[in-house]
């Protein structure tokens, strides 16, 4: 018998190409400094999506979600994105 | 000739109104489709609106390009329509991939809502859009948008040849000053500044009427070299 299909929990981080001016993260950075946090620096700002995904194991979620990502998610001329699969 | 045009109109659209009104000012018979629908067959100018579409969740637009109406719009380019997409549309017509490139947050940071002179640039000779148009003009054209940052990979190389209309003094620190996009086919054409709302004289300016009516002339001009074969199957099934 196949192995059964589960619902495994998988995150999605998608963050600016490096190289991408990120204004969202320079406004957020402007902000934390006029706020007294001295010379903090923002990396990026981005996007995280929680999804529970049927597969029949860990790598097919994986695969599963970078067509997401590939189809609808990322704009890859933008974005990068990294998948995670989480603690069940 | 009657020259038949559809609006596509997606949830929070807000600018089909004034779309459709300048249409209708140059000759157009307009109709409203809604972006879950089929797209009416045999019009010969597709419009998708400025606004928002599905609260812009994620990116301006991803949402939307997914849609019934705007999946069909590569078979109806292909049968010869012609496309605009403005502001929001325009984001539309990239995250679908019908425009190359794309379309994120201001440089500096912010929403800009303000009145920009664009100019009409060589490239626009190739596309209907702007026929008889003369490179150079200049358009005077509201903008208003949070993600209007035209970026492409390529650089400036990745639109060489593509851009119609570029901003006299860059608003928002798009690539190459470019307000507006073609597709190789020059038929696409996405705007980021809205020429719908600068087509009458009461709001301001009437200079974007200029888009709409090359549009117009050209499909009126083209009717004549066409022949029964060359016309799309679905436009010949409804005259």
């Amino acid at each position: 018998m196949a192995a059964a299909s589960a619902l495994i929990p998988v995150e999605v981080i998608v963050t600016p190409r490096p190289g991408v001016r990120d204004p969202q993260g320079e406004a957020v950075q402007e902000a934390l400094r006029n706020l007294g946090h001295g010379p903090v620096e923002v990396g990026c700002v981005g996007r995280v999506l929680r999804l529970s995904v049927p597969a029949s194991d860990e790598q097919a979620a994986r695969a599963a979600v970078s067509r997401m990502c590939d189809e609808l998610l990322v704009n890859p001329n933008l974005e990068t994105y990294e998948v995670r699969v989480r603690a069940a | 000739m009657t020259l038949r045009a559809a609006v596509i109109v997606f949830p929070g659209s807000n600018g089909e109104r004034d779309l459709a009104e300048a249409l209708t000012a140059v000759g157009f018979c307009v109709e409203y489709t809604r972006s879950d629908a089929h797209l009416p067959t045999g019009v010969q100018l597709i419009g998708l609106p400025g606004g928002f579409s599905y609260g812009d969740y994620w990116r301006a637009g991803m949402l939307a390009s997914r849609d019934q109406a705007v999946r069909e719009l590569p078979a109806a380019i292909q049968g010869g329509a012609l496309v605009i997409g403005i502001c929001n549309g325009f984001q539309i017509l990239v995250e679908a991939g019908l425009l190359d490139g794309a379309l994120t947050y201001n440089s500096p940071p912010g929403f800009r809502h303000r009145w920009v002179t664009v100019e009409v640039a060589a490239t626009g000779a190739r596309s209907p859009w702007f026929f008889g148009v003369e490179p150079g003009t200049r358009l005077r054209l509201p903008m208003a948008n949070g993600e209007g940052r035209y970026y492409h990979p390529d650089g400036e190389a990745g639109v060489a040849g593509r851009v119609p209309l570029r901003y006299v003094s860059n608003p928002n620190g798009s690539l190459a000053s470019t307000a507006a996009l073609l597709d190789d086919s020059g038929r696409v054409l996405g705007v980021m500044p809205h020429p719908e709302r600068a087509s009458d004289p009461l709001l301001g300016s009437e200079s974007g009427l200029a888009i709409f009516a090359a549009a117009a002339r050209w499909l009126r001009t083209s009717a004549h070299h066409k022949t029964e074969s060359n016309i799309a199957p679905e436009a010949r099934s409804n005259p």
